[in-house]
């Protein structure tokens, strides 16, 4: 097992470092962020002097050795563009796509894996082939598009969702404590302002959940039809055991590590891929700064977000294998 | 023995018992949510309605900075002009409906109480109005001395509004006493009170920021991005990052307070939002819109798009030091080629007019001349493509800012007609800081850009900014010595009559010369509620929010 483990963290470590390697080179060969911040009526002298103070007349080299030396120290620079230290507005901008991906990928757990259990022991039937429409659809549609339609009817048309910005109503004062406005709500005990929280979750959870934790569901689905396929299925039935406790107590457990897996990776991939979502849904997340960053060309931001998804979804991935090994003994043997 | 399994597959069955399953099932999973967004019924962001004297102002994105010398981003202009006072500002002139534009030939103080320029224009004399700041320390003499030098120390952007007028060392400017100073000039300048009103020439409370500034900041520039020290009609409250600014009518500014004494800017990136939230009443003001967006309100319940003629010109420039536009023949042939009537009427939906030359319509020293290139002429067209020696036609890349909708929607427009006279024109789509470093490059071929104008309405320097060979925005490679010769005269000329005459030599050059093609001037549009007005076009554009008011 500890093997295991060192193998898995020398592995991520390389990626991350390679990551960065490359999107660091990548930013800076894409154009010149000083002569952006400084408008169209900057002179070269103004647009040199400007560069000379941000380090990036040095050599390439210099200043990646610069940015890991600072990035040790959990330093992301400085916003060519604010003026403002990354670090701070990450720490602003994280919390809430962290709370918006954890509600979304919860909330295509809770729906879609139950869903995909009961389609799948249930084959053939009407939910069945309702579950096979709604993979179709979600992998299907934009996930903008959605999001717009959900604002049209539910807030516009229906008066039922709040407005689409903010991520709490104005009247509901929660001091930030860890960020997830949920769980600062319940911290003080403030529950109009979780239910308020919830409600601005409410549209954009929904909308990433159904375009992308919708594989889940298909996932769940094939592998409970694999697994209940089996002989040792077949014996259970034929010994008389309930149909509930075959379906969730033998089969489930068998599928369950590679739904895990699906909703490991699906989780960190939405933590940098929830930007169009956060646009439509005005949600100050990291996507939506990392984007607007990207269009000043604003090195450090850009950066500082894609560390960041990188840093997670090798960290969920790790995590994942370590449950699957200690879920699956088969896993625990091999390795 | 058969399983269940075994049973149900390959089988379709829909008995009434999986109808009432499936729909319970689905129903459950789904119908939680407009019932958990239902927790926010009765929650409003901020509190509108008759009355209601708080403005909810939709705006695109945070201001990338509160300090004025660091002013670019035309949100963030917008939020210094709204929390700093400037130096000078521009008597008001109704233009009906309740709306208003700036009358630019008619410069007032702001800050200032008074400007007069002395010995021949050499001397500019300012007295400063007497108020404070909301710190409570007064504005004195020394605040514009601070702000000078600050300004030029610091060496961003701002430095081109002092640079212009000659001001290059702060030691041109004198303290006479704690409400007089003088700016001293090398030659005269007369745009002096037009620059002096740029939204980076906010006046900063300096004894505030000398105070707050760290000892290894000696400027204050850590401290303003995070903070605003103006003595604007508001004062910056609230600034939650990616989410909302909120600003308060500020009791120590020198004019009266305004109608709405609390704004509530909030972040809502997508323009489709900012439309859709302004039909529903959940902001007051939309800023942004795009005029095809712009275009599907008007008319709507509920919601005006007031329109102001204006100075903003939509441009294509043509690349003059690079095949094929340093040919002055083509240059003249695509012009006559485009459909300009049909540009603004169709294309950009009735919110813009036709040029009348390269000079902006509505600008003061504008003069109909008889040689405006922005004629529809076809065969004019083609007989210019052949004396320009391509009959047949060329082809050329025209480049786009992806963030500019309207620019975009143009180009497509421009495609078609010039494919009618045989030109191909291929368009690039680049992410705004790509699209600008290639106007700075002059990289490009040629390039259409939306809702240009000079933030002071003077030929001088309309012709400095624009069109010299030096010229900071050339972004069209334009040269011509005879036009660098009138922007020579222009520059320390004071004479009204002498100035409108030479204005009127620089039009004549320019309509002949066709550095760029003016493919219409749309109007200041601004989105919003029926029941707001007051809407002050500035020359820069910027919302002025002290003068809304709501019905």
């Amino acid at each position: 097992m500890l093997s295991f483990l060192v193998r898995r963290m020398i592995t991520a470590t390389i990626t991350i470092v390679v990551t960065v390697a490359v999107i660091f080179i990548i930013t800076r060969k894409l154009g010149d962020p000083i002569a952006f911040m400084l408008g169209p009526r900057a002179t070269p002298e103004q647009i040199n002097f400007f560069r000379e103070k941000a380090g990036l007349n040095d050599a390439l080299g210099l200043q990646f050795l610069n940015y890991l030396r600072d990035l040790v120290s959990f330093d992301f620079g400085e916003s060519i563009s604010t003026g403002r230290s990354v670090s701070s507005e990450v720490l602003l901008y994280l919390p809430a796509t962290l709370e918006l991906v954890t509600f979304a990928t919860l909330t295509g757990l809770i729906i879609f894996v139950p869903l995909g259990v009961y389609g799948a022991s249930r084959r053939g039937s009407l939910i069945a082939k309702i579950c096979d429409g709604v993979v179709t659809l979600g992998v299907s549609i934009p996930s903008f598009w959605l999001g717009l339609f959900l604002i049209f009817i539910f807030y516009y048309i229906l008066e039922l969702a709040p407005p689409p910005f903010g991520r709490v109503s104005g009247s509901s004062n929660v001091e930030s404590v860890t960020g997830f406005l949920t769980i600062d709500s319940l911290i003080v005990g403030n529950v109009s302002a979780l239910l308020s929280a919830l409600s601005y979750l409410a549209l954009p959870c929904l909308t990433l959940a159904l375009t992308s934790c919708v594989p889940i569901l298909k996932l769940t689905k094939e592998m409970m039809v694999s697994v209940l396929k089996s002989p040792y299925i077949r014996t259970a039935r034929n010994l008389g055991l309930p149909e509930r406790e075959v379906v969730w107590k033998l089969a489930f457990k068998n599928a369950l590590v590679p739904i895990l897996t699906l909703s490991a990776m699906t989780f960190g991939f939405l933590i940098g891929g929830s930007v169009l979502v956060e646009t439509v849904f005005s949600w100050p997340g990291i996507g939506l700064y990392a984007v607007q960053s990207m269009y000043k060309l604003d090195y450090a931001p850009v950066l500082a977000v894609t560390i960041i998804a990188t840093v997670s979804f090798v960290f969920v991935y790790f995590l994942v294998d370590l449950i699957s090994a200690i879920v699956d003994p088969r896993i625990r043997a091999k390795s | 023995m058969t399983s269940k399994s075994d049973l149900n597959e390959g089988k379709f069955q829909v008995s009434r018992r999986d109808l009432l399953k499936s729909a319970g099932i689905f129903g459950v999973a789904f119908a939680s949510v407009p019932l958990l967004s239902a927790c926010g019924i009765g929650e409003e962001a901020g509190v509108s309605g008759s009355g209601s004297k708080v403005l909810n102002l939709g705006i695109s994105g945070d201001p990338s900075v509160l300090d004025p010398a660091k002013g670019q981003q035309e949100i963030a202009n917008m939020l210094m002009k709204n929390t700093y006072a400037q130096w000078t500002d521009y008597e008001e002139i109704e233009v009906g409906d309740g709306n208003k534009r700036s009358d630019t030939t008619k410069v007032i103080g702001d800050a200032l109480e008074s400007i007069t320029v002395e010995d021949g224009g050499l001397t500019i004399r300012c007295k400063v109005r007497e108020y404070t700041f909301p710190s409570g320390n007064p504005v004195t003499a020394d605040d514009f001395i601070y702000t000078v030098e600050r300004t030029l120390a610091l060496k961003y952007g701002s430095i081109f509004v002092l640079n212009v007028i000659g001001v290059t060392d702060s030691s041109q400017v004198k303290k006479v006493n704690d409400m007089e100073f003088t700016i001293t000039l090398p030659a005269p300048s007369p745009i002096v009170g037009g620059m002096l009103h740029d939204q980076t020439m906010g006046v900063l409370d300096s004894v505030a920021l000398k105070e707050n500034a760290g000892s290894d900041d000696a400027w204050g520039e850590q401290y303003l991005t995070t903070n605003s020290l103006g003595g604007g009609a508001y004062t910056l409250k609230e600034f939650v990052s990616g989410t909302k600014i909120v600003l308060e009518s500020n009791p120590e500014y020198h004019r009266e307070e305004p109608f709405f004494t609390s704004v509530n800017m909030q972040i809502i990136p997508d323009p489709n939002t900012r439309a859709l939230l302004l039909k529903s009443g959940e902001i007051d003001v939309a800023t942004g819109i795009s005029l095809a967006s712009a275009s599907r309100l008007v008319g709507e319940d509920g919601i005006d798009v007031v329109q102001i003629p204006s100075r903003l010109q939509n441009f294509m420039g043509l690349m003059a030091n690079k095949a094929p536009f340093n040919n002055k023949k083509l240059r003249q042939a695509v012009a006559a080629a485009l459909p300009y009537d049909q540009l603004s009427s169709e294309t950009l939906y009735d919110l813009a007019s036709p040029p009348t030359g390269i000079w902006p319509t509505n600008a003061p020293a504008a003069v109909p001349q008889d040689n405006n290139p922005f004629v529809t002429d076809i065969d004019k067209a083609k007989q210019l493509l052949a004396e320009g020696g391509q009959p047949n036609g060329f082809s050329f890349d025209c480049e786009v800012s992806t963030a500019d909708d309207d620019a975009k929607t143009l180009s497509v427009a421009v495609k078609s007609a010039l494919a009618e006279v045989g030109i191909t024109m291929n368009i690039r789509e680049l992410a705004p800081a790509i699209y600008q470093e290639n106007l700075n490059a002059k990289s490009m071929q040629s390039w259409i850009q939306t809702n240009l104008v000079d933030y002071v309405d003077d030929p001088y320097y309309h012709l400095f900014l624009w069109f010299t060979s030096t010229s900071v925005l050339n972004w069209f490679a334009y040269n011509s010595p005879a036009l660098d010769s009138v922007a020579k005269k222009l520059a320390n000329e004071l004479d009204d009559g002498k100035r409108a005459s030479l204005a009127t030599e620089a039009q004549k050059i320019l309509n002949d010369d066709v550095p760029l093609i003016v493919l219409a001037e749309p109007k200041y549009v601004l989105c919003v509620r029926s029941d707001i007005s007051g809407v002050l076009q500035e020359p820069d554009g910027l919302l002025r929010i002290r003068s809304l008011i709501r019905e």
